[in-house]
C-alpha cells in the first residue's frame, strides 16, 4: 500500500473539510488579534457583550471589526487569485499584482470613482449612490480587459512563455500606474491623497454595501476556481500535457481569467493595488498542503485571509498611532520573497 | 482499438510537416516510426493523440473521426508519453500518476480505491512505486520517464503513443522500458505507436515500420522491409552500415563515418 505521509494524503471530501476546518479557525484567531490590537487594546470577549454605547463596544462593532473582515475578505481572494494564476501559467511567480491585473483594475476603478460624483452623472439621472456601483464594475472591466491585453500582447510572438507573460505584466503596471498617478496630479488635494493609497494599496471601510460585494465576488470566484482545480491539476504537464487528459485548456483559461478578474473587481475597490499577498501566500500554502491544486486553492483562500489581516494589524500599530498602507507591509514581505523565488526557480529551471 | 491517419497534412505556417501520411495500427501491434530530424515525427504523434487535427485527410479511431471524439472519451483511450515532461510544480510521484485518471473521474470527481488501485499497479509496473512519495524534482531521467509512463498506463488507455521515450535514458533502462511497452502491448492487446531514433531498437521492438522523410511516408513494413541500405541512406542523407547481425539475424544499422564513406550523401550522392 501506498503509505501518504501526513499532510499530503489523498484529497477527499473528508480531507477538504478538515482543511476548512483549519483554515476557518486559524482566521478565527488572526481576527481575535486583529480586532484586539490597536492605539486602544480591546478586549474582543468584554467588548462583544458590552452595552451598544461602551467605547470598547463601538470601537469593536464600529472601527475594528469591519476593518479586519474587510482585510479577511481581500486577502481571501488576493491568495485565492495568486494561486489560481500561478497553477493557470505554470509559473510560480504569477499574481494578480505582478501580471498588472490589478493596475488595470485600479486604473479604470478610480476612473469610475472620479466621474461618479461629477455634476454630469447626476444631470443624466444616475443617483449618486448608484453612480458608486459602477467603481467595481470598472474595475472587472479593467481586470478582464488587463488579462486579455496582456494575452494578446505576450500572445502576439507566437507562443506565450511564461516570461513573457511576465514582463508585459510588469510593464503594464509601471504604465497603469503612471496613468493613475497622471490622473492624481489632475485632482484636488483631498482625492489626491485616496487616489494615493489605491496605488500603495490600504484598506478603505467605505461601508457595508461595499463589503458585500468583496465577499460575492470572493464566492462566485472560489467556486469558478473550485470548478477548474482538477484541470489546472492536469495543466502541471503543460498545455499539451493537459489537452491529452482530455483537459479543455480553453475552457480551463477563461475560468481562471474571469475569476482572477471578478475575485480583483472585489478587493481593488476597498483595497487598492495591495501586492505580493497571490504571490506569497500560494507557496507558503503549497509548502504545508503539497501541490494539488483542490487543497492548494482553499487553503490559499484561508491563508490569505489570515496573511492580511495579520499585516494589517501589524500596519495600524507599529508606528504607534501613525497608520501605514498594508501594501507597504505586503511589500516589504513580498519584495525580498519575490528575489528568493526568481533565484530558485532559475536554479529549478537549471536542473530540469 | 484502432488508430488511423488517412492521408493526413499538417501545416505549420506555410511548411508541410507531415503530408498525405496513410498510416493504421491496432490491438496487440507495434508501430515504430523512424526517420531524421524534422521528417515529421513528433507532429505524427500529435496529430494520432488528437493534440493537433490535421489540416487535411483525417484521423479516425475505430473508424470515427477523433475529432469527433469526446475530450474525456479521448483521455480515456489514448494516452501519450512525451519526449519530455516538464512539471511546472514539484508534484510527487504519487500525484502525476493519479493524474492519469482525471480522464475517467470527471472535472469534480474525488478519487475513488479503484483509481488508487490502478494508480498503484501503474507504478508497480513501471517500478515507481518506491518513489511514490518523492517529488519529481528529486528523480533521475530514468526515474522521471518511468513514472510518466505510469502516469500514461493510469489512463488504462487502449492506445499508448510513446515519442522517442529513451532519450535520456541509458542502455539497461532503454531495454527495461522498451520490454516493458511490448509486454503491455502483447498482454492488455494496446495499439502502440512509438517513435525511435535508434533504428536498431526500432528494428528489435517493432512488428511494422514507418520511415518518414520531409513529413512523407517513405516506405512502410515489416523491420526487414523497411530497414534497407538504399532506403536508409537517400533518406538520413549519410552512407551507413546495413546489414543482419550474425545471432538473431536482426538487422544492424550503423553510421559511418565520413572518411569510411563508400557514397556520402547517400546511394545516389
Amino acid at each position: 500500500m501506498i503509505d501518504a505521509p501526513r499532510g499530503a494524503g489523498q484529497v477527499t471530501p473528508a480531507s477538504t473539510a478538515v482543511l476548512h476546518a483549519v483554515g476557518a479557525l486559524a482566521l478565527s484567531g488572526a481576527v481575535l488579534a486583529g480586532v484586539a490590537v490597536g492605539p486602544v487594546d480591546v478586549d474582543p470577549f468584554a467588548a462583544w457583550s458590552a452595552p451598544v454605547d461602551d467605547p470598547a463596544h463601538v470601537i469593536l462593532f464600529r472601527a475594528r471589526l469591519p476593518r479586519v473582515l474587510l482585510g479577511a475578505l481581500v486577502g481571501g481572494a488576493l491568495g485565492l487569485g495568486g494561486a489560481g494564476l500561478q497553477a493557470l501559467l505554470h509559473n510560480p511567480l504569477a499574481c494578480p499584482h505582478i501580471l498588472g491585473i490589478s493596475g488595470g483594475a485600479a486604473l479604470l476603478g478610480i476612473i469610475a470613482m472620479i466621474v461618479a460624483p461629477l455634476p454630469i452623472v447626476a444631470a443624466l439621472g444616475v443617483p449618486a449612490g448608484a453612480a458608486f456601483a459602477f467603481v467595481p464594475v470598472a474595475a472587472f472591466v479593467g481586470a478582464l480587459g488587463t488579462a486579455a491585453l496582456i494575452r494578446v500582447v505576450a500572445s502576439a510572438s507566437g507562443r506565450v512563455t511564461p516570461h513573457t507573460l511576465l514582463l508585459t505584466g510588469v510593464v503594464f503596471n509601471s504604465f497603469a500606474a503612471a496613468l493613475i498617478t497622471f490622473i492624481n496630479s489632475l485632482s484636488d488635494f483631498y482625492r489626491s491623497h485616496g487616489i494615493l493609497a489605491w496605488v500603495v494599496g490600504t484598506l478603505v471601510v467605505r461601508g457595508p454595501a461595499w463589503t458585500w460585494a468583496a465577499l460575492a465576488t470572493l464566492v462566485v470566484g472560489l467556486v469558478l476556481l473550485a470548478a477548474t482545480a482538477r484541470d489546472l491539476n492536469a495543466l502541471a504537464l503543460g498545455e499539451e500535457g493537459a489537452v491529452s487528459l482530455g483537459v479543455d485548456v480553453g475552457r480551463a483559461r477563461r475560468r481562471v481569467y474571469l475569476a482572477v478578474a471578478v475575485l480583483v473587481a472585489g478587493a481593488v475597490p476597498v483595497s487598492g493595488m495591495i501586492g505580493f499577498v497571490g504571490l506569497i501566500v500560494p507557496h507558503a500554502v503549497r509548502l504545508l498542503v503539497g501541490s494539488d491544486q483542490r487543497r492548494v486553492l482553499p487553503a490559499s483562500l484561508w491563508g490569505g485571509a489570515v496573511f492580511l489581516v495579520l499585516a494589517d494589524t501589524a500596519a495600524r500599530t507599529v508606528l504607534g498611532a501613525t497608520e501605514l498602507p498594508v501594501g507597504v507591509v505586503t511589500a516589504l514581505c513580498g519584495g525580498p520573497f519575490f528575489l528568493f523565488l526568481l533565484r530558485r526557480q532559475g536554479r529549478r529551471e537549471l536542473a530540469v | 482499438m484502432r488508430v488511423e491517419a488517412r492521408r493526413v497534412t499538417v501545416r505549420y505556417g506555410a511548411r508541410e510537416a507531415i503530408a498525405g501520411v496513410d498510416l493504421q495500427v491496432g490491438p496487440g501491434e507495434i508501430l515504430g516510426v523512424i526517420g531524421p530530424n524534422g521528417s515529421g515525427k513528433s507532429t505524427l504523434v500529435r496529430a494520432l493523440g488528437g493534440l493537433r487535427s490535421p489540416d487535411a485527410g483525417e484521423v479516425l479511431l475505430d473508424g470515427r473521426p477523433l475529432q469527433a471524439v469526446g475530450r474525456r472519451e479521448r483521455g480515456q483511450v489514448i494516452a501519450l508519453v512525451p519526449q519530455e515532461t516538464h512539471v511546472s510544480f514539484p508534484l510527487r510521484v504519487r500525484e502525476l500518476v493519479l493524474l492519469g485518471r482525471s480522464p475517467h473521474t470527471g472535472a469534480f470527481g474525488w478519487e475513488t480505491a479503484h483509481d488508487l488501485d490502478v494508480a498503484r499497479r501503474a507504478m508497480e509496473r513501471t517500478d515507481v512505486l518506491a518513489h511514490a512519495d518523492r517529488s519529481i524534482d528529486e528523480l533521475s531521467g530514468g526515474e522521471r520517464q518511468r513514472a510518466v509512463l505510469a502516469r500514461a498506463l493510469a489512463q488504462e488507455p487502449r492506445i499508448l503513443l510513446l515519442d522517442e521515450p529513451t532519450t535520456y535514458l541509458d542502455l539497461r533502462h532503454t531495454v527495461l522500458l522498451l520490454d516493458l511497452v511490448r509486454d503491455l502491448c502483447r498482454e492488455a492487446r494496446l495499439a502502440v505507436v512509438l517513435v525511435l531514433h535508434d533504428l536498431n531498437l526500432a528494428g528489435m521492438y517493432c512488428d511494422r515500420l514507418a520511415l518518414l522523410s520531409q513529413g512523407r511516408l517513405h516506405a512502410h513494413g515489416t523491420p526487414e522491409e523497411v530497414l534497407r541500405y538504399a532506403d536508409l541512406c537517400a533518406v538520413y542523407g549519410t552512407d551507413l552500415y546495413v546489414a543482419p547481425n550474425d545471432v538473431t539475424g536482426q538487422i544492424v544499422v550503423l553510421p559511418l563515418p565520413a572518411r569510411l564513406q563508400r557514397r556520402p550523401g547517400g546511394p545516389e550522392g
